[in-house]
């Protein structure tokens, strides 16, 4: 049987490995000023397979065990983090609208930018949070 | 009016009663992580989850928590 707390060890390993993806891929696009600056489904696959891997470890762990890798704490860090991310991506939004205004990059490299972006720090922002609350 | 800190006793009533934060946590439905949190002041339960503490202590909530300037 899987424990609560290496159902939360695991969604800060998957969380973590997508953040950087996406905040990769974001990073590459207007590095680079392309919008796909590598393979472009990665992050979306890495996101995909997280989501499977909690769905496993879930079930494998059981119901009471899941209940208590998914309570009260986990809700208040990821509220936390919906709010940050939420500004983060209207800001990123803005950015990414009068870069592309300016010509400064394609409106495409933009989208790419605020799309992987926004994930990111909402992903990355969970698995920092919920390592900072330690245990 | 600004709301006072929360001060708890949790660390002090669970250890009274010879349970462990792994202990605590399973008979409250929580996670290890939580009543560190909590006992530590770096995360503010619930009315809900304080409740269920007491209950699983066997005590009054107001003996776990209390505001500062009590």
């Amino acid at each position: 049987m899987i424990h609560a707390d290496r159902i939360a060890l695991l969604r800060q390993l998957c969380f973590g490995a997508t953040a950087v993806a996406c905040l990769l891929y974001a990073k590459l696009a207007l590095w680079l000023d392309v919008p796909d600056p590598m393979i472009w489904w990665i992050p979306g696959a890495l996101g995909a397979m997280s989501a499977a891997v909690m769905l496993l470890a879930g079930a494998l762990a059981g119901d009471a065990q899941a209940r208590m890798a998914y309570d009260a704490l986990y809700a208040s860090i990821q509220m936390c983090a919906g709010n940050f991310a939420f500004w983060a991506g209207i800001a990123l939004a803005i950015a990414a609208s009068v870069g592309a205004a300016q010509d400064l990059f394609l409106p495409e490299v933009g989208l790419a930018t605020v799309g992987t972006g926004m994930a990111g720090v909402y992903l990355g922002l969970i698995a920092v949070m919920e390592r900072r609350a330690g245990g | 009016m600004s709301a006072a800190p929360l001060h708890n006793r949790l660390k002090v009533l669970r250890a009274e009663r010879g349970m462990t934060q792994a202990d605590l946590a399973e008979a409250a439905g929580v996670s290890r992580k939580t009543i560190n949190t909590i006992e530590n002041r770096v995360f503010v339960p619930s009315t809900v989850l304080a409740l269920t503490l007491a209950r699983v202590l066997g005590c009054a909530v107001e003996e776990i928590f209390s505001l500062a300037d009590e």
